[in-house]
Protein backbone atom coordinates (compact mmCIF):
# COMPACT_ATOMS: atom_id res chain seq x y z
CA UNK A 1 0.00 0.00 0.00
CA UNK A 2 1.22 3.69 -0.71
CA UNK A 3 2.40 6.14 2.12
CA UNK A 4 -1.01 8.04 1.56
CA UNK A 5 -2.76 4.95 1.86
CA UNK A 6 -1.63 4.05 5.07
CA UNK A 7 -2.29 7.44 6.16
CA UNK A 8 -5.85 6.90 5.39
CA UNK A 9 -6.21 3.62 7.35
CA UNK A 10 -4.64 5.13 9.85
CA UNK A 11 -7.36 8.24 9.97
CA UNK A 12 -9.95 5.61 9.29
CA UNK A 13 -8.93 3.52 12.15
CA UNK A 14 -8.26 6.46 14.47
CA UNK A 15 -11.82 7.39 13.95
CA UNK A 16 -13.47 4.33 14.14
CA UNK A 17 -12.16 3.87 17.34
CA UNK A 18 -12.72 6.68 19.26
CA UNK A 19 -16.53 6.32 17.95
CA UNK A 20 -16.73 3.07 19.26
CA UNK A 21 -15.32 4.32 22.41
CA UNK A 22 -17.68 7.60 22.52
CA UNK A 23 -20.78 5.59 21.32
CA UNK A 24 -19.80 3.07 24.75
CA UNK A 25 -19.26 6.04 26.85
CA UNK A 26 -23.19 6.66 25.63
CA UNK A 27 -24.19 3.22 26.56
CA UNK A 28 -22.88 3.45 30.03
CA UNK A 29 -26.25 3.54 31.59
CA UNK A 30 -28.11 3.37 33.74
CA UNK A 31 -26.73 5.37 36.93
CA UNK A 32 -28.20 5.51 40.52
CA UNK A 33 -30.26 8.41 41.31
CA UNK A 34 -27.90 9.08 44.33
CA UNK A 35 -25.01 10.09 41.52
CA UNK A 36 -23.76 13.76 41.21
CA UNK A 37 -22.47 12.65 37.45
CA UNK A 38 -24.29 13.21 34.70
CA UNK A 39 -25.31 10.59 32.58
CA UNK A 40 -23.04 9.14 30.38
CA UNK A 41 -20.59 11.75 30.60
CA UNK A 42 -18.58 10.81 33.65
CA UNK A 43 -15.42 10.10 31.27
CA UNK A 44 -14.83 12.24 27.80
CA UNK A 45 -13.85 9.15 26.05
CA UNK A 46 -12.89 11.20 22.79
CA UNK A 47 -10.61 13.47 24.12
CA UNK A 48 -7.91 10.61 24.23
CA UNK A 49 -7.70 10.95 20.39
CA UNK A 50 -8.14 14.53 20.42
CA UNK A 51 -4.91 15.01 22.42
CA UNK A 52 -3.42 12.03 20.70
CA UNK A 53 -4.02 13.44 17.22
CA UNK A 54 -2.52 17.03 18.29
CA UNK A 55 0.10 15.42 20.07
CA UNK A 56 1.64 13.35 17.53
CA UNK A 57 0.87 15.19 14.61
CA UNK A 58 1.66 17.86 12.65
CA UNK A 59 -0.67 21.14 13.28
CA UNK A 60 -1.95 20.68 9.95
CA UNK A 61 -2.79 17.32 10.35
CA UNK A 62 -4.22 17.84 13.62
CA UNK A 63 -6.37 20.45 12.43
CA UNK A 64 -8.08 18.36 9.73
CA UNK A 65 -8.09 15.24 12.33
CA UNK A 66 -9.80 17.68 14.68
CA UNK A 67 -12.49 18.93 11.80
CA UNK A 68 -13.13 15.43 11.32
CA UNK A 69 -13.45 13.40 14.47
CA UNK A 70 -16.25 16.61 14.91
CA UNK A 71 -17.85 16.02 12.17
CA UNK A 72 -18.36 12.29 13.28
CA UNK A 73 -19.30 12.93 16.43
CA UNK A 74 -21.43 15.73 15.89
CA UNK A 75 -24.67 13.70 15.61
CA UNK A 76 -24.50 11.93 19.43
CA UNK A 77 -24.78 15.75 21.09
CA UNK A 78 -27.13 18.33 20.35
CA UNK A 79 -24.38 21.20 20.94
CA UNK A 80 -23.43 23.14 17.81
CA UNK A 81 -21.15 21.82 15.68
CA UNK A 82 -19.28 25.61 16.19
CA UNK A 83 -19.27 24.66 19.98
CA UNK A 84 -17.87 22.05 19.68
CA UNK A 85 -14.99 22.73 17.26
CA UNK A 86 -14.10 25.63 18.58
CA UNK A 87 -13.52 23.58 22.34
CA UNK A 88 -11.70 21.09 19.87
CA UNK A 89 -9.27 23.88 18.16
CA UNK A 90 -8.56 25.07 21.47
CA UNK A 91 -7.70 22.25 22.79
CA UNK A 92 -5.34 21.12 20.00
CA UNK A 93 -4.06 24.27 20.50
CA UNK A 94 -3.55 23.18 23.65
CA UNK A 95 -1.80 20.81 23.63
CA UNK A 96 0.50 21.93 20.72
CA UNK A 97 1.96 24.57 23.16
CA UNK A 98 2.12 22.51 26.02
CA UNK A 99 3.85 20.29 23.79
CA UNK A 100 6.84 23.01 22.54
CA UNK A 101 7.73 23.91 25.62
CA UNK A 102 7.22 20.49 27.99
CA UNK A 103 7.75 16.91 26.24
CA UNK A 104 8.37 13.70 26.94
CA UNK A 105 7.91 9.61 25.80
CA UNK A 106 5.41 7.46 27.14
CA UNK A 107 2.18 6.90 28.46
CA UNK A 108 2.31 8.95 31.26
CA UNK A 109 3.08 12.40 29.64
CA UNK A 110 0.07 11.35 27.04
CA UNK A 111 -2.09 10.70 30.49
CA UNK A 112 -1.39 14.16 31.75
CA UNK A 113 -1.78 16.13 29.01
CA UNK A 114 -5.21 14.19 28.41
CA UNK A 115 -6.24 15.25 32.16
CA UNK A 116 -5.52 18.74 30.91
CA UNK A 117 -7.50 18.51 27.63
CA UNK A 118 -10.69 17.47 29.81
CA UNK A 119 -9.98 20.49 31.59
CA UNK A 120 -9.44 23.08 28.52
CA UNK A 121 -12.36 21.26 27.09
CA UNK A 122 -15.01 21.67 29.77
CA UNK A 123 -13.81 25.11 30.26
CA UNK A 124 -14.01 26.15 26.89
CA UNK A 125 -17.67 24.88 26.77
CA UNK A 126 -18.15 26.58 29.46
CA UNK A 127 -17.62 29.79 28.39
CA UNK A 128 -19.12 29.07 25.00
CA UNK A 129 -22.25 28.00 26.38
CA UNK A 130 -22.10 31.21 29.27
CA UNK A 131 -21.97 33.89 25.78
CA UNK A 132 -23.83 32.17 23.66
CA UNK A 133 -26.83 30.26 25.61
CA UNK A 134 -26.52 32.89 28.35
CA UNK A 135 -26.57 29.49 30.56
CA UNK A 136 -24.50 29.08 33.90
CA UNK A 137 -23.52 25.53 34.48
CA UNK A 138 -24.49 24.62 38.31
CA UNK A 139 -22.42 23.33 40.83
CA UNK A 140 -22.73 19.81 39.72
CA UNK A 141 -20.98 20.42 36.39
CA UNK A 142 -17.79 20.99 38.26
CA UNK A 143 -17.76 18.21 40.28
CA UNK A 144 -18.56 16.52 37.07
CA UNK A 145 -15.10 18.34 35.29
CA UNK A 146 -13.13 16.88 38.38
CA UNK A 147 -14.23 13.36 37.88
CA UNK A 148 -14.06 13.57 34.20
CA UNK A 149 -10.79 14.87 34.84
CA UNK A 150 -9.68 11.95 36.74
CA UNK A 151 -11.34 9.10 35.00
CA UNK A 152 -10.61 9.80 31.94
CA UNK A 153 -6.78 9.41 31.81
CA UNK A 154 -7.74 5.51 33.31
CA UNK A 155 -9.84 5.37 30.24
CA UNK A 156 -6.66 6.90 28.60
CA UNK A 157 -4.07 4.45 29.16
CA UNK A 158 -5.42 1.48 27.39
CA UNK A 159 -5.95 3.76 24.24
CA UNK A 160 -3.03 5.00 24.10
CA UNK A 161 -1.78 1.62 23.80
CA UNK A 162 -4.28 0.90 20.85
CA UNK A 163 -3.02 4.24 19.09
CA UNK A 164 0.13 3.41 19.69
CA UNK A 165 -0.61 -0.14 17.30
CA UNK A 166 -2.64 1.80 14.65
CA UNK A 167 0.49 3.78 14.17
CA UNK A 168 2.93 0.80 14.21
CA UNK A 169 0.47 -1.28 12.10
CA UNK A 170 0.06 1.30 9.70
CA UNK A 171 3.50 2.28 9.36
CA UNK A 172 2.78 6.32 10.71
CA UNK A 173 5.80 7.41 12.95
CA UNK A 174 4.28 9.60 15.47
CA UNK A 175 5.67 13.46 15.46
CA UNK A 176 7.73 13.84 18.78
CA UNK A 177 9.71 16.49 19.73
CA UNK A 178 12.60 15.19 18.69
CA UNK A 179 11.82 14.18 15.28
CA UNK A 180 10.59 17.85 14.46
CA UNK A 181 13.94 18.63 15.39
CA UNK A 182 15.90 16.80 12.80
CA UNK A 183 13.36 17.91 10.23
CA UNK B 1 10.11 23.24 1.48
CA UNK B 2 9.31 27.11 1.58
CA UNK B 3 6.32 26.53 -0.58
CA UNK B 4 4.76 23.70 1.53
CA UNK B 5 5.17 25.84 4.67
CA UNK B 6 3.43 28.50 3.42
CA UNK B 7 0.47 26.30 1.82
CA UNK B 8 0.53 24.76 5.19
CA UNK B 9 0.02 28.23 6.75
CA UNK B 10 -2.72 29.33 4.06
CA UNK B 11 -4.61 25.80 4.84
CA UNK B 12 -4.33 26.59 8.35
CA UNK B 13 -5.55 30.35 8.40
CA UNK B 14 -8.39 29.17 5.80
CA UNK B 15 -9.65 26.32 8.25
CA UNK B 16 -9.59 28.98 11.17
CA UNK B 17 -11.42 31.62 9.29
CA UNK B 18 -13.85 29.04 8.20
CA UNK B 19 -14.87 28.68 12.26
CA UNK B 20 -16.95 31.49 12.30
CA UNK B 21 -18.95 30.53 9.33
CA UNK B 22 -19.96 27.09 10.51
CA UNK B 23 -20.20 28.72 14.26
CA UNK B 24 -23.48 30.70 12.40
CA UNK B 25 -25.22 27.24 12.37
CA UNK B 26 -25.03 27.59 16.46
CA UNK B 27 -28.79 28.05 17.12
CA UNK B 28 -29.43 24.37 15.28
CA UNK B 29 -33.48 24.00 14.32
CA UNK B 30 -34.74 20.82 15.39
CA UNK B 31 -34.37 18.31 12.48
CA UNK B 32 -31.65 20.68 10.65
CA UNK B 33 -28.45 19.66 9.99
CA UNK B 34 -25.61 20.70 8.18
CA UNK B 35 -25.06 20.17 4.87
CA UNK B 36 -21.37 18.94 5.34
CA UNK B 37 -22.27 16.77 8.35
CA UNK B 38 -24.57 14.94 6.65
CA UNK B 39 -22.68 11.95 5.10
CA UNK B 40 -20.79 11.66 8.00
CA UNK B 41 -24.43 11.90 9.97
CA UNK B 42 -25.49 9.13 8.00
CA UNK B 43 -22.29 7.07 8.20
CA UNK B 44 -21.85 6.81 11.94
CA UNK B 45 -25.73 6.82 12.35
CA UNK B 46 -25.62 3.30 10.42
CA UNK B 47 -22.65 2.03 12.50
CA UNK B 48 -24.48 3.35 15.94
CA UNK B 49 -27.40 1.19 14.99
CA UNK B 50 -25.54 -1.78 14.00
CA UNK B 51 -23.15 -1.88 17.18
CA UNK B 52 -26.30 -1.14 19.54
CA UNK B 53 -28.02 -3.88 17.56
CA UNK B 54 -25.00 -6.44 17.99
CA UNK B 55 -24.63 -4.97 21.25
CA UNK B 56 -28.24 -5.50 22.41
CA UNK B 57 -28.44 -9.54 20.74
CA UNK B 58 -25.29 -10.55 22.65
CA UNK B 59 -26.86 -8.98 25.87
CA UNK B 60 -29.80 -10.84 25.25
CA UNK B 61 -28.58 -14.21 24.29
CA UNK B 62 -25.47 -14.00 27.52
CA UNK B 63 -28.57 -13.24 29.26
CA UNK B 64 -31.20 -15.80 27.87
CA UNK B 65 -28.09 -18.61 28.00
CA UNK B 66 -27.62 -17.23 31.95
CA UNK B 67 -31.13 -17.66 32.87
CA UNK B 68 -33.79 -20.10 32.41
CA UNK B 69 -34.10 -18.97 28.69
CA UNK B 70 -37.78 -19.68 28.48
CA UNK B 71 -39.01 -17.42 31.37
CA UNK B 72 -37.05 -14.61 30.47
CA UNK B 73 -38.23 -14.07 26.93
CA UNK B 74 -41.67 -15.17 27.86
CA UNK B 75 -41.12 -11.97 30.97
CA UNK B 76 -39.63 -9.76 27.88
CA UNK B 77 -42.97 -10.01 25.66
CA UNK B 78 -44.57 -9.62 28.58
CA UNK B 79 -42.99 -6.52 29.66
CA UNK B 80 -43.09 -5.10 26.58
CA UNK B 81 -46.95 -5.45 26.03
CA UNK B 82 -47.16 -4.20 29.50
CA UNK B 83 -45.74 -0.83 28.77
CA UNK B 84 -47.73 -0.53 25.76
CA UNK B 85 -51.19 -1.65 27.46
CA UNK B 86 -50.05 1.31 30.42
CA UNK B 87 -49.42 3.45 27.76
CA UNK B 88 -52.99 3.01 26.24
CA UNK B 89 -54.45 2.74 29.55
CA UNK B 90 -52.80 6.74 29.98
CA UNK B 91 -54.54 7.38 26.51
CA UNK B 92 -58.00 6.22 27.09
CA UNK B 93 -58.55 7.02 30.68
CA UNK B 94 -57.37 10.74 29.23
CA UNK B 95 -59.88 10.17 26.44
CA UNK B 96 -62.45 9.25 29.03
CA UNK B 97 -62.01 12.39 31.23
CA UNK B 98 -61.68 14.00 28.28
CA UNK B 99 -65.41 12.48 26.85
CA UNK B 100 -67.08 13.12 30.31
CA UNK B 101 -66.22 16.42 29.97
CA UNK B 102 -67.83 17.19 26.40
CA UNK B 103 -70.13 14.36 26.36
CA UNK B 104 -72.87 15.21 24.09
CA UNK B 105 -70.81 18.00 22.12
CA UNK B 106 -67.73 16.07 20.80
CA UNK B 107 -67.75 12.85 18.81
CA UNK B 108 -63.98 12.39 19.39
CA UNK B 109 -63.29 9.63 17.04
CA UNK B 110 -59.08 9.11 17.47
CA UNK B 111 -57.94 5.89 17.19
CA UNK B 112 -55.14 4.95 19.08
CA UNK B 113 -53.69 1.82 17.65
CA UNK B 114 -50.48 1.90 15.78
CA UNK B 115 -49.17 5.45 16.98
CA UNK B 116 -47.03 4.77 19.09
CA UNK B 117 -43.35 3.27 17.65
CA UNK B 118 -41.39 1.41 20.68
CA UNK B 119 -38.15 2.14 20.63
CA UNK B 120 -34.82 1.76 23.15
CA UNK B 121 -32.44 4.23 24.78
CA UNK B 122 -29.40 3.63 23.77
CA UNK B 123 -27.64 6.57 24.97
CA UNK B 124 -27.21 9.83 26.10
CA UNK B 125 -25.57 12.84 25.27
CA UNK B 126 -21.71 12.63 25.01
CA UNK B 127 -20.56 15.83 26.24
CA UNK B 128 -22.90 15.87 29.01
CA UNK B 129 -23.89 18.98 29.01
CA UNK B 130 -27.32 18.92 27.59
CA UNK B 131 -30.12 16.28 28.35
CA UNK B 132 -30.69 14.17 25.18
CA UNK B 133 -31.04 10.54 24.75
CA UNK B 134 -30.22 8.76 21.59
CA UNK B 135 -33.08 6.00 20.84
CA UNK B 136 -32.44 3.41 17.79
CA UNK B 137 -35.57 4.53 16.06
CA UNK B 138 -34.92 6.85 12.89
CA UNK B 139 -36.58 8.43 10.01
CA UNK B 140 -37.01 5.14 8.39
CA UNK B 141 -39.26 4.10 11.20
CA UNK B 142 -41.22 7.18 9.90
CA UNK B 143 -39.79 9.29 13.26
CA UNK B 144 -39.89 13.30 12.26
CA UNK B 145 -38.70 16.24 14.13
CA UNK B 146 -40.95 17.40 17.15
CA UNK B 147 -42.67 14.14 17.50
CA UNK B 148 -43.73 13.41 21.01
CA UNK B 149 -41.38 10.89 23.27
CA UNK B 150 -43.46 9.32 25.72
CA UNK B 151 -42.39 6.46 28.73
CA UNK B 152 -45.18 4.16 30.58
CA UNK B 153 -44.70 7.13 33.57
CA UNK B 154 -45.50 10.26 31.83
CA UNK B 155 -43.40 12.64 29.22
CA UNK B 156 -39.71 12.03 28.06
CA UNK B 157 -39.59 15.40 25.54
CA UNK B 158 -39.69 15.29 22.12
CA UNK B 159 -37.68 14.13 18.86
CA UNK B 160 -34.59 16.78 18.27
CA UNK B 161 -33.14 15.15 14.78
CA UNK B 162 -33.56 11.75 13.37
CA UNK B 163 -31.42 10.06 11.51
CA UNK B 164 -31.88 7.34 9.35
CA UNK B 165 -31.51 4.35 12.25
CA UNK B 166 -31.19 6.60 15.22
CA UNK B 167 -32.56 9.72 16.83
CA UNK B 168 -31.94 12.26 19.06
CA UNK B 169 -34.41 12.62 22.05
CA UNK B 170 -34.40 16.39 23.89
CA UNK B 171 -35.86 15.48 27.07
CA UNK B 172 -38.13 17.89 28.72
CA UNK B 173 -35.24 18.67 31.59
CA UNK B 174 -32.84 20.21 28.98
CA UNK B 175 -32.59 23.79 28.71
CA UNK B 176 -34.24 24.13 25.22
CA UNK B 177 -37.05 22.13 25.49
CA UNK B 178 -40.72 23.85 25.86
CA UNK B 179 -43.77 21.77 26.43
CA UNK B 180 -47.20 23.46 26.80
CA UNK B 181 -48.61 22.62 30.13
CA UNK B 182 -51.49 22.51 32.34
CA UNK B 183 -51.94 21.74 35.74
CA UNK B 184 -54.27 18.99 36.12
CA UNK B 185 -56.21 20.47 39.06
CA UNK B 186 -56.82 23.93 38.97
CA UNK B 187 -56.30 23.68 34.52
CA UNK B 188 -54.22 26.93 34.98
CA UNK B 189 -52.22 26.95 31.48
CA UNK B 190 -48.07 28.01 31.26
CA UNK B 191 -45.35 26.71 29.56
CA UNK B 192 -43.15 24.10 30.95
CA UNK B 193 -39.05 24.80 30.47
CA UNK B 194 -36.35 22.79 31.09
CA UNK B 195 -33.02 24.21 33.46
CA UNK B 196 -30.61 21.63 32.68
CA UNK B 197 -30.57 20.94 36.44
CA UNK B 198 -32.45 17.99 36.89
CA UNK B 199 -36.03 19.54 36.77
CA UNK B 200 -38.54 22.10 34.85
CA UNK B 201 -40.29 25.02 35.41
CA UNK B 202 -43.61 26.17 34.95
CA UNK B 203 -43.45 29.81 33.20
CA UNK B 204 -46.06 32.26 32.21
CA UNK B 205 -48.55 31.59 34.60
CA UNK B 206 -50.40 34.36 36.24
CA UNK B 207 -50.27 35.55 39.86
CA UNK B 208 -53.63 34.77 40.41
CA UNK B 209 -53.75 30.93 38.90
CA UNK B 210 -54.11 28.36 41.54
CA UNK B 211 -51.20 26.29 41.79
CA UNK B 212 -49.99 24.43 44.94
CA UNK B 213 -47.13 21.97 45.60
CA UNK B 214 -47.77 18.61 44.65
CA UNK B 215 -50.13 19.34 41.80
CA UNK B 216 -49.77 17.46 38.78
CA UNK B 217 -48.97 19.02 35.45
CA UNK B 218 -49.84 17.28 32.02
CA UNK B 219 -49.34 17.98 28.48
CA UNK B 220 -52.13 20.67 27.35
CA UNK B 221 -52.47 19.23 23.84
CA UNK B 222 -52.08 22.41 22.51
CA UNK B 223 -49.80 22.49 19.58
CA UNK B 224 -48.67 19.49 16.79
CA UNK B 225 -47.40 16.55 18.89
CA UNK B 226 -48.03 15.95 22.34
CA UNK B 227 -51.98 14.28 23.25
CA UNK B 228 -53.65 16.45 25.90
CA UNK B 229 -53.41 15.10 29.41
CA UNK B 230 -50.01 13.57 29.96
CA UNK B 231 -48.11 13.53 32.98
CA UNK B 232 -45.12 15.83 32.85
CA UNK B 233 -43.93 16.58 36.33
CA UNK B 234 -45.28 17.44 40.29
CA UNK B 235 -45.13 20.70 41.34
CA UNK B 236 -41.88 20.91 44.10
CA UNK B 237 -41.88 25.03 44.73
CA UNK B 238 -43.73 27.99 44.19
CA UNK B 239 -42.22 31.27 44.26
CA UNK B 240 -44.09 34.84 44.65
CA UNK B 241 -42.28 37.67 44.82
CA UNK B 242 -43.90 40.48 46.56
CA UNK B 243 -44.61 42.75 43.34
CA UNK B 244 -44.61 40.94 39.55
CA UNK B 245 -47.51 39.70 37.78
CA UNK B 246 -46.16 36.30 37.42
CA UNK B 247 -45.18 33.31 39.69
CA UNK B 248 -42.03 30.96 39.19
CA UNK B 249 -43.16 27.11 39.60
CA UNK B 250 -40.76 24.19 39.93
CA UNK B 251 -41.35 20.78 38.43
CA UNK B 252 -40.18 17.42 39.63
CA UNK B 253 -40.81 15.51 35.92
CA UNK B 254 -42.51 12.18 36.71
CA UNK B 255 -39.84 10.58 34.19
CA UNK B 256 -35.99 10.05 35.40
CA UNK B 257 -34.42 10.20 32.10
CA UNK B 258 -31.19 7.95 33.86
CA UNK B 259 -32.62 5.00 34.13
CA UNK B 260 -35.23 5.05 31.26
CA UNK B 261 -34.29 2.28 29.36
CA UNK B 262 -37.27 2.14 26.53
CA UNK B 263 -40.11 4.90 25.38
CA UNK B 264 -42.54 5.33 22.91
CA UNK B 265 -42.73 7.69 20.27
CA UNK B 266 -46.40 9.24 19.07
CA UNK B 267 -46.15 8.98 15.51
CA UNK B 268 -49.87 9.96 15.22
CA UNK B 269 -50.29 13.24 16.10
CA UNK B 270 -53.30 14.95 17.25
CA UNK B 271 -53.71 16.12 13.69
CA UNK B 272 -53.59 12.89 12.22
CA UNK B 273 -56.50 11.88 14.30
CA UNK B 274 -59.53 11.05 12.11
CA UNK B 275 -61.57 15.09 12.24
CA UNK B 276 -63.70 15.74 14.86
CA UNK B 277 -68.13 15.85 13.89
CA UNK B 278 -69.04 18.64 11.65
CA UNK B 279 -70.62 19.97 15.01
CA UNK B 280 -67.51 21.03 16.85
CA UNK B 281 -67.53 24.38 16.32
CA UNK B 282 -70.59 25.32 17.50
CA UNK B 283 -70.88 23.48 20.93
CA UNK B 284 -66.86 24.74 21.61
CA UNK B 285 -68.26 28.39 20.88
CA UNK B 286 -70.74 27.39 23.47
CA UNK B 287 -68.21 26.45 25.82
CA UNK B 288 -65.80 29.25 25.51
CA UNK B 289 -69.02 31.53 26.47
CA UNK B 290 -69.25 29.97 29.83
Amino acid sequence: MKNKGWQALNFILFILITYWAAILQMGLFPLPDWSFLSASSFALSWIPALTYLSLYRTPIRALFSIYLLFFSLNHLSPQPLGFLLLSGILTGVFCQSVKSRVFAQGARYFLALTALSVVVFEVSQFFLVLIFDGFFSSWKDFLNLIAQAIITPLLAWPLYYVFGWIDQFTQVVPLTELREEVI
Amino acid sequence: MNFRLNFQKIIIIAFLLGLPLLSINMQRNPGEAAWYTQPFTWTFSLIHSGYSGFSQSVRSTAGLYLDLWDIKKEIAELKKENSRLKVQQITFSNIKKENQRLRGLLKFQSDQKDSFVPAEVIGHDIIGDRDTLMINRGTQHGIKPGQAVISTTGVVGYILSPHTLTSEVLTATDRYAVIDGIVERSRARGIVEGTNKGFCQLRYLERADDVRVGDLVVTSGIGKYFPKGFPIGVVSQVKKSQYGVSQEVDINPVVNTRQLEEVFVITKTPENFKPLSSNLSEPLEKTNEK
